[in-house]
């Protein structure tokens, strides 16, 4: 059965057993993968799945059911299921679905551009990183990541209101690591690029940078503990920002999982920091035109000059807080249910670049990586503590590489403690979403240190 | 899918010149459910139902999934894989399967599939009662319950067909503390491969209080000192710290390409003559444990390190292959959409002699790491970080006062050899597991250990 056939026959077997309300999500999925390690294939997938859920509505209740079978049987398994398992929601919470019809405007679905590069290219083309790499310092031992990756989903979406859109996203990149080594320490230092348009890719950059990012971190020693100033690079600021999004889902701060609760309006960093969500920002992968409850997507200020203007709703939650949706009910997977989420988090971009705000800073610690996100940071609280890597800088300039310290603090009141932002700015790797930050100085940051 | 196809499939990728070819059929029907503040707020359930391929030949192996299960699909997929091969074609070559049983090692009672979803509400309405009720300080709760049950079908090019059910089930429960502006959380995540009898073997309201009374401990609580340090790291979820710091690096994964710390290092010694080390996927109902891997290979206990000499690595047929070593039963994957390689099971340091006791009394200064949070670790250098959920100072040789957000760091190779005492207070915890074949279920588990020194990061 096709998706669309599938459909028909799921409303159906809805509106016979008397479920008022529904929607329909499907995805499918498709997946080139490979990675080179000395010159040979270490990995390559080919790939394509796809599935879909079913919500039902009761009394303002949802229950959800998923298949990944296009079969009768299940058109009518999915129904069952999400009415049996709304019957057991005791949440006060009112569950609604999208009502306004809409045309999807000023979009261009993805154009596939990576698909119309041969399995052998995208081979040859990942030898040639893993070469390069090699190439740039005998210090490289070896590259222990390679990887070549495009991907694109197709997205369907219909509910008994007869909204109805469908779109396809997706785009490719590649990443690696190189493992350096000066005989007593082994030093490993990682870049990637992810983008719509194959031609953006540069090979030869993206080796230079991985090289660079792992022979400079050789010779790296601890340093005392105490308080430093800090700038931390684009990458890592993304990656620590990860806590801000959590912070700002309407959801989170409706169920107290959140410090910003009752914080609109209100200033809660510092004033030189805007913060952005974009549907669209310029070959961001994750570009979309609506959200997956059939709200379409908009550009928002979420912090602007350091006062917080609004949190990131889905249709419950804007209901509960009186407000309009603001499109960012995503699906990861029809496997799982909504959960908030940015599209393309836009920080501020500042004026200075890296050797401008190293100069400003005069003496402290450029923080290059971050370890240990997913455990040593609290989204609830706000605190992190992380093991870091990245260089001493000392007269305005890069003393020494740096190891074996931890960055801890408080995301709010870091975001306070903001002196200057830099003029770069990079996608950070966080997966399901974009985010694009540059390099920031930081007045003062708690390290712990070996020495 | 009937036999038939599966062994055409396989036949595909021989003739187009796999000298392994491997063919995956998941069926897994799951549930989920979310309590906030004790009231239900989720319940989704569903089927995924789908296929991967694996063709190797040499060093090089070639996976596609599909779940769309047609004659058609399925043998495209074989095809792309026998292309992407480029190795010399085999003409002819048929497939015939022979089934091969294997031994149940994980009875289930009650398959959850069959337990009314009120049933499970409740229980996750006491674990809720049980952490909202401790102390005024909780201001949240959350509560999920999910479970799942996995069929699957393995056949490979070496004739054999397996069929395998996995059963598991788990509650995690999160306990939010707030004092004024401030918040702290306390987690529990019981969890065990095991159908509905799981909850008879514990009691739920009592791991609701464990999750709050740790979170109301750490809001109480002081900023960790920052520095080195001796650590005390007790049992349980402790044993984290050997699965990041040592675990990953002597997956096949790294091992094979050389880019583990660990890769030249079998039969020399890497750890404290004190310390062993085993995984064991064969303990009967563990949340990591399986009658056979991913890849139809019977499970086992793998002695990984004993009195400090590297004994063995993880392997699966890819590693095997590349090292020239036998597959140690470790070829797991998180579903159909990964290809298999080598991971841990339930990996855990073996019990020594001391008192838990004896170990505190033994130190003048420490932290001691009661529970700990996750972790992570880079296998090229070994450097490794982790939480520390609720800790506390060790001054002499008393547990005095409680601290917070503490983070271990360090290098794996050096850890190993700092670790000076070893309790007798062996005990397991359950994890999910991410690496490149996905999110798996893992214990992680070990007696209460004390490392010479550590890099305690911490505010004051």
């Amino acid at each position: 059965m096709k998706i669309k056939e599938f459909k028909k026959t799921v409303f159906k077997n809805a509106k016979k057993k008397g479920i008022e309300h529904f929607e329909l999500y499907h995805m499918s999925s498709h997946e080139f993968e490979c990675s080179i390690n000395k010159g040979e294939i270490q990995s390559y997938k080919d790939a394509e799945n796809g599935g879909a859920s079913f919500k039902a509505l009761k009394d303002g209740k949802a229950g959800y059911s998923f298949t990944e079978d296009y079969t009768e049987d299940e058109a009518g398994r999915i129904v069952a299921d999400a009415l049996e398992n709304l019957e057991l929601i005791d949440s006060d919470d009112i569950e609604v679905i999208g009502t306004t019809k809409f045309e999807i405007e000023n979009w261009k679905d993805y154009d596939m551009r990576f698909d119309e590069i041969s399995p052998k290219q995208k081979i040859a083309d990942t030898k040639q990183l893993e070469k390069d790499i090699l190439e740039k310092d005998q210090r490289i031992v070896m590259v222990p990541y390679c990887f070549y990756n495009d991907m694109y989903n197709e997205i369907y979406f219909a509910n008994s209101n007869d909204v109805e859109y469908s779109y396809k996203n997706g785009g490719g990149g590649m990443y690696a690591g190189a493992m350096s080594t000066n005989g007593k320490q082994n030093k490993f230092g990682m870049d990637f690029i992810f983008t719509t348009d194959p031609n953006q890719i540069d090979i030869e950059k993206l080796a230079s940078s991985v090289a660079e990012k792992s022979i400079g971190l050789l010779d790296a020693k601890s340093i005392k503990s105490g308080k430093y100033p800090v700038v931390l690079s684009n990458n890592v600021l993304g990656n620590i920002l990860g806590l801000l999004v959590q912070m700002i889902s309407a959801e989170n701060v409706q169920k107290g999982f959140s410090l910003l609760k009752n914080k609109l309006g209100e200033k809660i960093i510092s004033e030189k920091i805007s913060i952005t969500d974009r549907r669209f920002y310029q070959d961001s992968i994750f570009n979309c035109p609506a959200d997956s409850q059939g709200t379409l997507t908009k550009d928002k200020e979420i912090i602007s000059g350091g006062v917080l203007t609004t949190y990131l709703h889905s249709l419950k939650t804007a209901l509960k807080d009186g407000v309009s949706p603001t499109g960012n009910a995503f699906r990861n997977s029809y496997k799982g249910v909504e959960s908030i989420l940015p599209v393309n988090i836009d920080f501020t971009r500042g004026d200075l670049n890296l050797d401008s705000l190293f100069e400003q800073m005069g003496s402290g610690l450029y923080i290059t990586g971050v370890q240990g996100m997913h455990s040593g940071a609290n989204p609830v609280s706000g605190e992190f503590s992380l093991g870091a890597e990245g260089y001493k800088i000392e007269d305005g300039k890069k003393a020494f590489p740096i190891e074996q310290i931890t960055l801890s603090g408080n995301l709010l009141k870091m975001l306070q403690n903001v002196k200057s932002i830099g003029s770069d700015k990079k996608m950070a790797m966080v997966m399901s979403y974009g985010m694009y930050t540059p390099s920031i100085l930081i007045n003062e940051m708690d390290i712990a240190g070996n020495e | 899918m009937k036999v038939k196809l599966i062994e055409k499939a396989l036949a595909v990728m021989k003739n187009g010149g796999a000298d392994f070819a491997e063919l995956f059929l998941e069926k897994r029907t799951s549930n989920n459910m979310e309590m906030n503040n004790g009231k239900l707020e989720q319940v989704n359930s569903g089927l995924i139902h789908g296929v991967g391929l694996r063709g190797i030949a040499g060093k090089k192996a070639i996976y596609a999934y599909t779940n769309d299960l047609s004659e058609d699909s399925v043998i495209n997929a074989s095809k792309r894989i026998a292309q992407a091969i480029e190795a010399e074609t085999k003409e002819d070559v048929e497939m015939n399967l022979t089934k091969k049983k294997i031994s149940n090692l994980n009875p289930i009672l009650l398959f959850p599939d069959k337990i009314k979803k009120e049933e499970k509400y409740h229980i996750m309405k006491l674990a809720s009662e049980g952490a909202a009720a401790y102390s005024e300080q909780i201001s949240e709760v959350r509560i999920n319950y999910f479970d799942y049950r996995q069929n699957i079908i393995i056949a490979n090019s070496d004739g054999i067909l397996t069929e395998d059910e996995r059963i598991r089930t788990r509650l995690m429960i999160f306990a939010v503390a707030t004092k004024g502006s401030e918040k702290e959380t306390g987690f529990v995540g019981p969890g065990a491969g095991m159908g509905f009898e799981f909850f008879n073997t514990f009691d739920v309201t009592e791991s609701g209080k464990e999750a709050a009374r740790i979170a109301v401990k750490m809001i109480n609580a002081e900023f960790a000192p920052a520095g080195k340090m001796p650590v005390i790291i007790s049992n349980k979820f402790g044993g984290v710290i050997f699965h990041e710091a040592c675990g990953h690096a002597l997956e096949a994964t790294s091992v094979a390409k050389g880019a583990s710390v660990f890769a030249d290092k079998l039969g020399q010694k890497i750890a404290n003559e004190c310390v062993s080390a085993v995984d064991d996927a064969t303990i009967p109902n563990a949340w990591g444990s399986a009658n056979i891997d991913d890849e139809g290979t019977p499970t086992q206990r793998t002695l990984l390190i004993e009195n400090g000499i590297l004994k063995s690595f993880l392997i699966d047929k890819l590693g095997g292959i590349r090292m020239n070593m036998h597959s140690t039963g470790s070829g797991r994957r998180q579903n159909y959409t990964f290809a298999p390689t080598s991971r841990m099971s339930n990996t855990f340091i073996l019990p020594g002699n001391f008192l838990p006791e004896e170990i505190i009394a033994d130190t003048p200064k420490a932290l001691y790491a009661k529970k700990m949070g996750g972790g992570s670790v880079n296998p090229s250098t070994g450097e490794f970080n982790f939480s520390v959920r609720e800790g506390y100072l060790v001054e002499n040789g008393k547990i005095t006062k409680p601290v917070r957000g503490a983070t271990l760091i360090g290098k794996g190779f050096e850890i190993l050899n700092k670790i000076d005492m070893i309790g007798n207070d062996l005990a397991r915890d359950e994890g999910m597991c991410g690496s490149a074949s996905g999110s798996i279920p893992a214990d992680v588990g070990q007696p209460t250990i004390r490392v010479s020194e550590l890099l305690v990061g911490g505010r004051n």
